[in-house]
This record gives C-alpha cells, structure tokens and sequence, in this order.
C-alpha cells in the first residue's frame, strides 16, 4: 500500500459524517498534499461521487473504497481516513464505514488501479491488521502500520 | 446422467478495458448467484468463489488476463455459458440482461 497511499494525505480523524464529506475531505487532503489544483477538487470530487451513484463502494467489513480516474496524475494516488463514529455508505453488509481507501487512478493505467483494489480487500480480510488500523490516532501510526504491511500480490 | 459433481470448465479471457474492476467483479458474482451450482474463478494458481464479488477483485484481473470458469451443480451446464458471457463481457453496463 506505500506504493499508493501518500503519507502526507492521511487522515487519522475523519471529521465528516457523510460519504460526500468524508469523499472531499479526503480528496482536499490529497490537494494538500500537493496532488490536485485547488480548483480541481470539485471535479475530482463529482467524478468519484458519479461512481458511488451508480454502486456504493462499501465492500463491508467497515471498509468502503471510493474511486474514479482522472486525466493527469503521475500514477495512481490514494489516501486513506479513518472515522470513529462511523459513516453511512449503504455498503453491502449494512454497516456504517470506518476506513475510507480513496483511489484515484490514470484511465490509461488499469493495472495499477486492480493491484491496489486486492490489497485493500486482501488487508482488509485481516482482523489483525483492521484493530491495528482502528487503534492508530496519529498519521505517522498509520503510516508505520502500512510500511509493516506487505502487499499481499507482491510475492518478493 | 451427469449427477453435476464433474465441474464443467471454459477458459475465459478478459476483454474489458479496464479489467475485472469492482462494479464489473461485482455484476458477474451477481449473475453467478442466480445458479444454483457452485462457480469457482481461476487466475494461475489461485481461485476464487464466483459469487462474490469482494474475492473477485482479489484476482486483479487486468485487460487480456486468462480465467478459468469452473461450475459444478445440477445447472452446470446452462451456467457455464452465461457466466462465460459475464466475464469476458467488455464493459460491467448492460450485464443485467444475463440475470434473466
């Protein structure tokens, strides 16, 4: 997930309460990190809210995996926020979301995009690893928790 | 009489664009939960059940990858087609038809 995930895009607390809330703070924590322009985070945000429209993205277990594509990144980014309380995402087992994996990818790179799609669902099997995640309160926390964490398909 | 214990098999190659993604994962395990066999996918050396969309995506199957569609049970061979049809379907829109 260091291949994707960017550190300074973390988000330990997610202050939103709705799945469009949680979706642009995420996208603005990317835009911070140096990833969007300011004035694209509306766009980023539609794109992936479209996506969400036509499926939700809460695959269960308290984990939801928005995403979309978008022309002119580098590579595939994502981040990843954690919520407390809980976020209604009308996710395939009812439950509310409290780990958020936001993707977004370049539309002429589906590899990259897949791989990170089975990791999330592959680490998210984990009981271990959803606890260790639960219990991180700060951005290096997590970050440390996924440098520990090896990629599933990456048999090195 | 085949007793629907010998699974039928059919090699599938993935023709969507952007490969068996979520919402395409998810309208295959959707179209094989309407049989009643048991449908497993094969990708090298790992398998997955058919009906679940989550273990789909745990393929990563990118554009051109080849699948092993394996089905087992009384339906078997009306199946095995149709789920052919699912996977190797190159967009996840319209696969709603096969669920008739």
């Amino acid at each position: 997930m260091k291949h994707f995930l960017v550190r300074e895009a973390l988000v330990p607390a997610l202050h939103a309460t709705t799945k469009e809330g949680a979706i642009r703070e995420l996208v603005g924590a990317l835009q911070a990190a140096g990833y969007f322009r300011p004035n694209e985070v509306d766009q980023v945000v539609t794109e992936i809210m479209r996506r969400e429209g036509l499926g939700s993205t809460g695959i269960g277990r308290g984990v939801a995996i928005p995403h979309s594509r978008y022309e002119g990144l580098p590579r595939l980014i994502g981040t990843l926020g954690l919520s407390k309380t809980g976020i209604p995402f009308d996710s395939i087992d009812g439950q509310d979301v409290r780990m958020v994996f936001l993707l977004v990818s370049r539309p002429d790179q589906p590899g990259p995009h897949l791989h990170a799609l089975e990791t999330i669902v592959r680490v998210s099997e984990s009981d271990d690893f959803i606890n260790r995640l639960m219990a991180c309160h700060t951005r290096d926390q997590i970050w440390e928790l996924i440098e520990n964490t090896a990629d599933p398909w990456n048999r090195e | 009489m085949d007793n629907g214990n010998t699974p039928l098999r059919a090699t599938v190659v993935v023709r969507n664009p952007k490969g068996l993604h979520m919402r395409a994962a998810y309208a295959v395990a959707k179209v094989a939960a309407r049989f009643r066999s048991a449908v497993t996918i094969r990708k090298q050396d790992r398998a997955v059940n058919g009906k679940s969309g989550v273990s789909l995506m745990t393929l990563a199957a990118v554009p051109g990858s080849e699948l092993v569609l394996e089905v087992a049970g009384e339906d078997a061979a009306a199946a095995l087609p149709v789920l052919a049809e699912a996977l190797a379907a190159p967009s996840a829109d319209g696969l709603d038809r096969l669920l008739h």
